[in-house]
């Protein structure tokens, strides 16, 4: 098991640099000199040839991408154009906010698209499973933004019961997170009535129920066991899609976190700032998906003998 | 004499054969029926009004409530709402279509040429993409619109360049499927040449998976350019987005509700047609895989 953790921890890391590469790669196609956009448009020419020599813009691209990555190793990710102040700090102090969304909204798509898709697979055709089966299909159709807005419309603005912006206090964080989680519990729902309804149909639940075994035995035991794999791995994949869309939520709810500081970071051309934040984001998107794999080898026992093996 | 024939049963073709399945698939029709009518709208809209007045301000009219002459009253700048919505149709689609296009054809060759060649290409080929795909698709699009700048332009390059990974998996595995059927392999023993077995072999059979890819890709892109322009990383105001025109209603929505509800129920709209096709196109496509 340790050696399969520490396999997967290994092919994290070409990953990552390739992650790096290409954002690094399209950032520096950014028309403009840094040097210059450090300084001002006032800035005596020869400053600005000196920054440049002393950042090293001159260097070839190789060069320029391996010094990056060497800084990003001990924490260094450049300096803010704009605030003059260290890019990573700033990030790592709005990392926690967006993740807890981002968290949260999966944790909200589970708890009650699982259940949801699980009742509509068991009783096809009901009238639980065509009202779920639409609003999978709505949910799936609007933006998790417009969803957002849609709920302080009526939470915030009609019902005055949940508070419309700010993190403040955890009642803060409800409607961010269902906002989020609006499109993945809507796959998740999908999902998992569609697996499920493949797993029914096979023959060993068949025979358990031939058996006699009781009816939440054969949905929780045999039918929910083998459904969970491709459900897992498409919680996995869907987190990394909903730290992208926190930057969109972040925006209807007015919250400080990694999306809201990007986005003002791109209108004002801080390159270094959108560059670390999307490479952060990423690399906890891809760190996120290892923990899911990993606990696929608890939930499917021949995932691990695969790795074992060898 | 007469010559007594049996009555040949008619010969559908695979087109017909896919038509006639996905036309008894009712949700799939409707959502046939609603893409049918945007675009439509998007294509006839200047009967109803012109651009200009969709991106003028006309204050003294501004936040109407819905009234014979603006069906869907008018927004805090005086710009009749239906209008604008219609307006935002044209550009949802267009450039929807145009992306769809940009990346299939980019990801249709490195897909063909990773699931072709195989080995070691294959393997480069997708381990770029995997890269690519760790990447959430959004946050992909905004550095490409950070790198180039904002505008109509480098924001169809920045969705379409984070669409063409899935293309290319989608390609890849649609040729490998084919490729490894007897028919191919039929083909080649026949002598026929590389590129005819490529034409008229390979694609027509690998396009089903690939068709169905397209549709939801335009849906995609439709969210993606609306969440884009929403945060002010896209489309930019005065052109009437549907992602900008929710940004600009934001504001004013406590009291005037109408002027996010109508853009955003137009993007579900758009969306769920599209993904009503897609679904219901694979199903019509290969129906195997319908339970």
């Amino acid at each position: 098991m340790l050696r399969y953790i520490l396999k997967r921890l290994l092919m994290m890391i070409p990953v990552i640099l390739g992650i790096s590469f290409i954002i690094f790669t399209i950032m520096s196609l950014t028309p403009g000199d840094p040097a210059r956009l450090i300084l001002g448009e006032d800035a005596p020419a020869e400053d600005v040839v000196k920054l440049r020599m002393e950042l090293g813009l001159d260097d070839p691209f190789p060069t320029r991408f391996a010094r990056y990555i060497a800084n990003a190793l001990r924490g260094d990710f450049g300096t803010s154009y704009r605030t003059r102040q260290p890019v990573f700090k700033e990030i790592f102090s709005r990392l926690p906010t967006t993740f807890m969304i981002a968290f949260f909204g999966i944790l909200i798509a589970v708890t009650i698209g699982l259940p949801i898709g699980i009742i509509s697979a068991v009783k096809q055709y009901s009238l639980i499973d065509t009202v779920s089966t639409i609003a999978a299909m709505l949910l799936t159709a609007m933006p998790g933004f417009f969803v957002g807005m849609l709920l302080i419309l009526l939470c915030a603005l009609k019902l005055g019961i949940l508070p419309a912006t700010g993190i403040a206090t955890w009642k803060h964080f409800i409607m961010p997170s269902l906002a989020v989680a609006s499109v993945t519990m809507a796959t998740f729902i999908r999902m998992t009535r569609s697996t499920m309804l493949e797993v029914i149909r096979q023959d060993y639940v068949r025979t358990a129920r031939a058996k006699g075994a009781s009816k939440p035995l054969i949905v929780f035991r045999h039918c929910l066991r083998n459904a969970l794999l491709p459900i897992v791995t498409v919680i996995g994949m869907n987190f990394a899609h909903q730290l992208g869309g926190t930057v969109m939520i972040e925006a209807v709810f007015a919250i400080p976190g990694l999306g809201s500081h990007m986005v003002t970071a791109v209108r004002q051309k801080d390159t270094p700032v959108v560059m670390a934040s999307i490479i952060f984001v990423a690399v906890v998107a891809g760190l996120m998906n290892l923990i899911v794999d990993i606990l696929y080898t608890y939930i499917d026992p021949r995932v691990k003998t695969q790795y074992t093996k060898r | 004499m007469e010559i007594t024939r049996k009555p040949a049963k008619r010969k559908r073709s695979q087109v017909q054969l896919i038509w006639f399945r996905f036309q008894k698939n009712k949700l799939a029709m409707l959502g046939l029926i609603v893409f049918t009518l945007m675009v439509l709208m998007a294509v006839y809209v200047s009967i109803f009004g012109d651009y200009e007045s969709a991106i003028t301000m006309d204050m003294p009219n501004k936040l109407q409530t819905p009234s014979a002459a603006h069906p869907f009253g008018t927004d805090q700048f005086g710009r009749d709402i239906l209008i604008r919505m219609m307006f935002g149709a044209r550009i949802s689609l267009s450039v929807g279509l145009l992306t769809m296009v940009l990346s299939l054809a980019a990801g249709s060759l490195i897909g063909a040429a990773a699931g072709y060649y195989g080995g070691k290409v294959d393997n480069l080929l997708m381990r770029v993409m995997d890269v690519f795909l760790a990447i959430p698709g959004t946050l992909l699009a905004i550095s490409i619109v950070a790198a180039l700048g904002q505008g109509m332009f480098n924001l169809l390059l920045a969705t379409a360049v984070s669409q063409i990974p899935a293309f290319a998996r989608v390609v890849r595995s649609a040729i490998l499927t084919v490729m490894g059927q007897d028919y191919i392999e039929a083909a080649r023993a026949c002598g026929t040449r590389g590129s005819r077995i490529i034409l008229r072999h390979i694609l027509p059979n690998a396009m089903g998976p690939i068709i169905v890819q397209a549709t939801l890709n335009i849906a995609r892109t439709i969210l993606g350019i609306s969440s884009l322009s929403f945060v002010g990383l896209g489309i930019s105001p005065p052109t009437p987005e549907w992602g900008s025109m929710l940004s600009e209603g934001k504001t004013m929505m406590r009291y005037y509700p109408h002027l996010i509800l109508i853009p955003g129920a137009a993007i579900a709209l758009a969306v769920m047609s599209l993904n009503l096709i897609g679904d219901g196109l694979r199903d019509a496509l290969d129906p195997r895989l319908k339970n």
